[in-house]
C-alpha cells in the first residue's frame, strides 16, 4: 500500500483508492452483520434462550433479513421534524465513521493511510459524528430524543477527553501519532505490547470507549427504559439503519485501534509465531476484543450513576460512594471490592451460558398443555338440553344460544337450535362448563384463536361441534351442579 | 374528579399567567383531557421565575407514557422538566379503567371473581382470595381444611412469582436484561403449576366462595414440595447476579427515600410501607386464612429507600418459601375442598370489609349487600393505587432516570391502579 | 488573466483549496444569513470543518485536526447543547426595512473588496525562511512549543486554568 501512498494522485490510484474503498465497505457491513449476530447468539446463550435460528443455517442470515427489511421500509419523516436536518443527521453520523476507519492498519503492508496525526484524524472524525446524533435527536422534534440527543453530547463531552488522554502515555513512549509506527514500536512479543506499560491507560480506554460506542452501561443517548429509544426513536428504515450502521462501523474501528495501540496490532504474540501472516492476526484480536466488549457491556446488570446527574455525581451520589467505598475499605475489601458484585454477576452469567435452553420451539413442536388447561370450548348439541345456564352465567355474555322444540314429538323439552360464543368477548374463564350439568358445553386444550378478522372470532354451533380435539377428560365436580332448580 | 381536583393547583397557577389564551376556560366535569392539555400548557408557560439576569434554561414538559417502556402497561406521568431534574410530576391514571366495581354491580358474586383476575393480572390469586373472603365473611362459611391449605399454597407462590415479575421487569427499567429472563425462567414453574391446578398460566379464576374450584392434581403437592429448595437456589443466584452490583447499588441507594411518617400518612402498605421500618403485614397482624398456624417472619427496612423495597421484596421471597415449606409439609390428605356454600350466593343484608397482604399491600374489598346475588356496592381498595400517590412527591427533584426507579421500585401493575 | 485562472485551478492543491475557502465562505455567510440558531451553528461548523481542511492543504497536519476535533467537534457541540438547553425565542422577527441601508452596505463592501484586492496584489509576500517540513510537524511544533516558546505557552495555559476555573464559579453561582 505505501506505494500507492506515495505515487502522485492520478485517475489510476483514483480508481484503485475507489475499489479499495468498495472492497472495505462490505467488510465492514460484513462484520457489523455477524457481530449483531453473535452479540444475539452470545446474549441468548446469557438467558437461557437459543438465539436467532429461524433464517438461515443458524440463523445466519437474521441479521441480512433485518438489513433488508430496514432498507425497504417506508421512510417516515415526521410532519413536524425539522426536514433537512433530520435527513442530513444519519449522514453526518455516518460519513466520519467509515472515514475514521482510513487510518487503521490492518497489517505492515495493509492501510489506506499512512497519517502522522492518525490518532488526532480519529478521534476528531468521531467527534463529528456526535454532532449527527445531537442533530438528529434534535432535528425529530420529540422530546425524548431531544434528551438523547443532549445525553449523547454531554457524554461525549465527558468521555472523549480520558479517550484522548489514555492515550497520550503511549504517543509519548513510541513519540508519534502515526499508528502504523506505534504498531511497530510493540514488535517481538506481547511483553513489548503497550498494554503492559500502560495498563491504566488501557483500561481507561476501554472504558472510555466502551462510552463512546454508546453501549451499556453507558447507552444513556438511548437509554432504552426511560428515553425509549433516544435520539433515534423517530427514524425508521434506511435512516435508522445508518445510526445502526455508524454505531457497529464505531464498535468495529475501536475494537480495532485497541488492537493497534496496546494490544500489538499485527505483531504476533510469541517470536514463536513469527509465521503466522499479520493479517490473520488483527481480525482474531478484534473479534476477541469484540467478545470482551460485549462481555463487559452485558455484565453489568444496571447502568453506572449516570453520567447526565451531573451535580448529582459530583455531590450526593458521590458523597454517598466515598461512604460506600469507605465502608468496602473497612471490610478489607480495598478498592478492587467495588467490583466484587460485578464480577459476581459475572460469574453467574457465564454459567448460564452452559444451562440448559428453554425456549420453546412453538410452532414446530406443540405445546402440550395439561389436562384441565382452558382452552376453547367443544360443544355437543345432543347432550344440550337448553337450560340457559352457561349464558347466564357467562360474565361477559359472549354466550347466545336459541332453542327449538324438540322434533321428537314423544320427548319433551326442547333441544338447541343455534349456540354462539363470540370469542372478541369470551374471557375462557370456565364457568359455562362449571354449571352445565349435562356436560353438553366442555374445555378442550386448543388455544389457537388467531385470525385475520374480528368476524372470524364468533363461531357458531358447527364449528364449536368440530372443535372436538383434545376434549377435557376431567371436568370439574367440586362446584354443585343444577343450580338451576334453586334459581327457578 | 378526584384527579381535577389535584391538579387544580397548578390550574391556578395557569390562569394567573396573563398571556394564557384557555386560562378562563372552564371545563366539564368528565373533561379531563382538554383540562390536561389546559395545565399541561399552563406548566410550560407559567415557566421558571424570572430573575435579573437575561438567560434561563428552559423548561421541558414531557409526556412519560402512556406508551412507554417503562410505565409497565398505559400509566402516564407528565413531567416538567429542567434540563435532566424533574420539577414537577402529575401522574395520569385511567387508561386501563373498565369499570370492574361498577360492572361487578350487575355480576352475581361467582361471576366477579374471573374480573378480580384482570384487576392485578401479576397477582391474580390474592386477589380472588380477596373477593371470597369477603363474601364469605358476610355469609359466615366455614371454609374446609383442605381448602384453606390449598388457597394459602396458591397464594403464596403467587406472591413469589409476581415478586419474580417485580424483580425482572425492574432491573429491566433500570437497564438489566438477563434478570428478566432468569426470573421468568423460574415463574414459569410456577405458572406452569398453577396451570395444571386449575388450567390457566394467568387469570386463574380458582377459588370459589366457600372453597376452591379443583383439588390438586396427583403429585402436584410434591412438584410444590421439589420447586421450595429449587427456587432457594435460584434466589441466590439472584442475589450474585445482581444484588451486589456497584452499579446497581449506586443507581438505587438513597433513590425515593421516605420516613415512616409520610408512608403511614399516604396511605401506603406493603413492602412499600414495611421499607421504613414499620412493621405491617397483615399476614400476621390480622391473620386470615390460616397463617396464624405458620412461623414467618415479617421483613422491615429501615432506610426506605429503593434498595430497602428491592430487598424486602427478595426477602418477602424467602419467608413465602418458608410458609410454603410448613404448608407442604401439613398438606391434608383428604377432605373437601368445597364448603357448605348455597348453590345460589345471596348474602344477607349488610356490609363486609375483608382485607389482605397482597405482594402489592394491603388489598381489600368491601361488600355492601342488598340481600341480592349480586353486590349492591362493591369497592377495592387497591394497593397499586393507593401507593402510587407518593410518587409526585417523590419525583420533586429527581433526575429523569430516578423517575424509573422510583417508579418501578412503587411496584405497581396499571389494571390495578385503573381497575 | 483567465490563463492565470485555469493555471491556478489546474493544479490539484489549489483546486482543494478553492473549494475549502468556498465552504468556508459560503458557511459564514449562512451563519449570519440564515434565521434559526441550530442552523447557523451547522454552517459555522462548515466553516470549522474547510478551515480545517485549508490547513491540512498547507501541510499543517496537527493543527488542521485540532481544529476539527475542538472546533468542528467539541466548540459546535457545546454550542447546540447551550442552544438546546435554553429559550431563544423570536425565530421570525424582522427588522424595519431601510433601503438605504442596502446600498450604503453595497458600496461599503465593494470599497473594502478593493482595497484587500490592492493591498494583496501588490503585496510582496516573501517565503518563510526555512519552509516547515509537512512530515512530522507534530514533533516540530512540540519543539518549538517547549524550547523557543515555553514562557508564552505556560502564560498562557496559566490564563486559560484562571478562566476555566472563573467559568466553573459562574456557573456554580448560577445553580445556586
Amino acid at each position: 500500500m505505501m506505494h500507492f501512498l506515495e505515487q502522485p494522485f492520478g485517475w489510476s490510484n483514483f480508481f484503485v483508492f475507489l475499489l479499495l474503498g468498495i472492497v472495505m465497505l462490505l467488510i465492514v457491513l460484513g462484520f457489523v452483520t455477524y457481530a449483531i449476530y453473535f452479540e444475539r447468539k452470545v446474549i441468548g446463550w446469557m438467558q437461557f434462550r437459543i438465539g436467532p435460528n429461524r433464517t438461515g443455517p443458524l440463523g445466519l442470515l437474521q441479521s441480512v433479513a433485518d438489513v433488508t427489511k430496514l432498507l425497504i421500509k417506508e421512510d417516515t419523516i415526521p410532519r413536524k421534524a425539522e426536514r433537512q436536518l433530520f435527513i442530513l443527521a444519519p449522514v453526518i453520523t455516518f460519513i466520519p465513521s467509515f472515514a475514521a476507519i482510513a487510518v487503521l492498519p490492518f497489517a505492515s503492508n495493509l492501510f489506506f493511510a499512512d497519517l502522522d496525526v492518525g490518532i488526532l484524524y480519529y478521534v476528531a472524525l468521531s467527534g463529528i459524528s456526535t454532532i449527527g446524533i445531537v442533530l438528529g435527536g434534535w432535528a425529530s422534534n420529540n422530546k425524548y430524543a431531544l434528551l438523547g440527543g443532549m445525553r449523547s453530547a454531554a457524554q461525549m463531552i465527558s468521555y472523549e477527553v480520558p479517550l484522548v488522554i489514555s492515550v497520550v502515555g503511549i504517543v509519548m513512549m513510541t513519540g508519534t501519532l502515526n499508528l502504523r509506527l506505534i504498531v511497530e514500536g510493540q514488535a517481538g512479543g506481547f511483553w513489548h505490547w503497550n498494554f503492559i506499560p500502560q495498563i491504566i491507560g488501557f483500561v481507561v480506554f476501554v472504558i472510555a470507549g466502551i462510552s463512546e460506542l454508546n453501549r451499556t452501561p453507558f447507552d444513556l443517548p438511548e437509554a432504552e427504559s426511560e428515553l425509549v429509544a433516544g435520539y433515534h426513536v423517530e427514524y425508521s428504515g434506511f435512516r435508522f439503519a445508518f445510526f445502526m450502521l455508524a454505531e457497529y462501523v464505531y464498535v468495529f474501528a475501536i475494537a480495532s485501534l485497541t488492537t493497534v495501540l496496546f494490544l500489538g496490532g499485527w505483531q504476533s504474540p510469541l517470536p514463536v509465531l513469527d509465521f503466522i501472516p499479520g493479517i490473520i492476526l488483527v481480525p482474531a484480536q478484534i473479534f476477541v476484543h469484540r467478545l470482551f466488549l460485549l462481555l463487559a457491556a452485558r455484565d453489568a446488570a444496571a447502568h453506572p450513576d449516570r453520567p447526565a446527574h451531573g451535580s448529582r455525581l459530583a455531590g450526593a451520589a458521590a458523597a454517598r460512594d466515598r461512604q460506600h467505598f469507605r465502608q468496602r475499605d473497612f471490610n478489607g475489601i480495598g478498592g478492587w471490592g467495588r467490583m466484587k458484585g460485578i464480577m459476581k454477576g459475572l460469574g453467574v452469567t457465564f454459567k448460564a451460558m452452559t444451562a440448559k435452553k428453554v425456549t420453546y420451539a412453538y410452532p414446530d413442536v406443540p405445546l402440550e398443555m395439561p389436562d384441565r388447561f382452558r382452552g376453547i370450548q367443544h360443544f355437543e348439541p345432543d347432550k344440550c338440553i337448553v337450560c340457559n345456564m352457561c349464558a347466564k352465567i357467562c360474565p361477559t355474555e359472549c354466550i347466545t344460544l336459541t332453542g327449538k322444540p324438540n322434533p321428537d314429538p314423544e320427548k319433551k323439552g326442547k333441544v338447541i337450535d343455534t349456540y354462539d360464543i363470540n370469542f372478541e368477548i369470551c374471557i375462557l374463564c370456565d364457568l359455562c362448563t362449571e354449571v352445565c350439568p349435562t356436560e353438553a358445553i366442555v374445555m378442550t386444550n386448543n388455544f389457537e384463536l388467531s385470525t385475520y378478522s374480528r368476524d372470524e372470532l364468533f363461531k357458531d354451533m358447527k364449528w364449536l361441534t368440530d372443535n372436538n380435539e383434545n376434549v377435557r377428560k376431567e371436568n370439574n365436580s367440586a362446584a354443585p351442579k343444577g343450580g338451576a332448580k334453586a334459581n327457578a | 374528579m378526584a384527579q381535577l381536583e389535584r391538579i387544580e393547583p397548578i390550574r391556578e397557577q395557569a390562569e394567573a399567567e396573563p398571556a394564557a389564551g384557555s386560562g378562563q376556560q372552564t371545563f366539564a366535569d368528565g373533561d379531563i383531557s382538554a383540562a390536561y392539555e389546559a395545565t399541561a400548557g399552563g406548566l410550560l408557560r407559567a415557566g421558571p421565575p424570572e430573575s435579573g439576569d437575561g438567560l434561563r434554561t428552559e423548561e421541558l414538559l414531557l409526556n412519560v407514557g402512556p406508551q412507554h417502556p417503562s410505565t409497565h402497561g398505559v400509566f402516564r406521568v407528565i413531567v416538567k422538566l429542567d434540563g435532566e431534574v424533574i420539577r414537577e410530576a402529575i401522574p395520569v391514571m385511567g387508561y386501563l379503567h373498565r369499570g370492574t366495581e361498577k360492572l361487578a354491580e350487575n355480576l352475581n358474586y361467582t361471576q366477579i371473581i374471573p374480573y378480580t383476575d384482570r384487576m392485578d393480572y401479576v397477582s391474580a390469586m390474592t386477589n380472588n382470595y380477596v373477593l371470597v373472603n369477603a363474601v364469605e365473611k358476610m355469609l359466615q362459611l366455614e371454609i374446609p381444611e383442605r381448602a384453606q391449605f390449598l388457597r394459602l399454597i396458591v397464594m403464596e407462590l403467587q406472591r413469589i412469582a409476581s415478586h419474580m415479575v417485580w424483580w425482572g421487569t425492574y432491573l429491566l427499567d433500570i437497564g438489566a436484561m438477563s434478570p428478566f429472563l432468569f426470573a421468568f425462567r423460574d415463574r414459569e414453574i410456577i405458572i406452569n403449576l398453577f396451570n395444571e391446578l386449575c388450567g390457566a398460566r394467568l387469570t386463574y379464576n380458582y377459588m370459589r366462595v366457600g372453597g376452591v374450584k379443583w383439588d390438586a392434581p396427583p403429585g402436584w403437592i410434591d412438584k410444590v414440595r421439589e420447586f421450595i429448595p429449587y427456587m432457594r437456589k435460584k434466589l441466590d443466584e439472584y442475589n450474585n447476579l445482581v444484588s451486589g452490583n456497584e452499579i446497581f447499588l449506586a443507581r438505587i441507594q438513597g433513590i425515593g427515600k421516605y420516613d415512616a411518617q409520610t408512608a403511614i400518612s399516604y396511605g401506603l402498605s406493603g413492602a412499600n410501607l414495611r421499607c421504613t421500618g414499620v412493621s405491617w403485614d397483615l399476614r400476621k397482624d390480622q391473620p386470615y386464612c390460616i397463617y396464624d398456624r405458620f412461623e414467618f417472619d415479617v421483613p422491615v427496612g429501615k432506610n426506605g429507600d429503593c434498595y430497602d423495597r428491592y430487598l424486602l421484596r427478595l426477602e418477602e421471597m424467602r419467608q413465602s418459601l418458608r410458609i410454603l415449606e410448613q404448608a407442604v409439609a401439613q398438606f391434608p390428605d383428604g377432605g373437601d375442598i368445597m364448603g357448605k356454600a348455597p348453590r345460589v350466593i345471596r348474602p344477607p343484608e349488610g356490609e363486609a370489609y375483608a382485607a389482605i397482604e397482597s405482594p402489592r399491600g394491603e388489598i381489600g374489598c368491601y361488600i355492601i349487600s342488598r340481600g341480592k346475588q349480586e353486590p349492591f356496592r362493591l369497592k377495592f381498595r387497591r394497593p397499586s393505587f393507593v401507593n402510587l400517590q407518593i410518587l409526585p412527591k417523590l419525583l420533586v427533584g429527581e433526575t429523569m432516570t430516578n423517575l424509573i426507579t422510583i417508579l418501578g421500585g412503587i411496584d405497581i401493575v396499571v389494571g390495578e391502579v385503573d381497575a | 488573466m483567465l490563463d492565470r485562472l485555469i493555471g491556478f485551478l489546474s493544479s490539484g492543491e489549489n483546486l482543494v483549496f478553492f473549494v475549502f475557502s468556498l465552504v468556508a465562505i459560503c458557511g459564514a455567510i449562512f451563519m449570519i444569513s440564515l434565521t434559526r440558531v441550530v442552523h447557523m451553528v451547522m454552517a459555522l461548523a462548515l466553516t470549522f470543518l474547510s478551515l480545517g481542511g485549508i490547513y491540512i492543504t498547507l501541510g499543517a497536519e496537527f493543527v488542521g485536526w485540532v481544529q476539527v476535533l475542538i472546533y468542528a467537534g467539541a466548540i459546535t457541540i457545546l454550542m447546540i447543547f447551550g442552544i438546546m438547553m435554553t429559550r431563544h425565542r423570536g425565530e421570525a422577527e424582522t427588522e424595519p426595512q431601510r433601503p438605504w441601508h442596502n446600498g450604503l452596505l453595497l458600496v461599503g463592501a465593494i470599497v473594502l473588496f478593493g482595497i484587500l484586492f490592492y493591498v494583496i496584489q501588490n503585496a510582496t509576500i516573501t517565503p518563510q525562511s526555512a519552509p516547515v517540513d509537512p512530515k512530522d510537524n507534530t514533533l516540530q511544533i512540540g519543539q518549538l512549543l517547549f524550547n523557543q516558546y515555553v514562557i508564552p505557552f505556560e502564560i498562557m495555559s496559566v490564563l486559560l486554568t484562571v478562566a476555566f476555573i472563573g467559568a466553573i464559579v459562574v456557573a456554580k453561582r448560577e445553580e445556586d
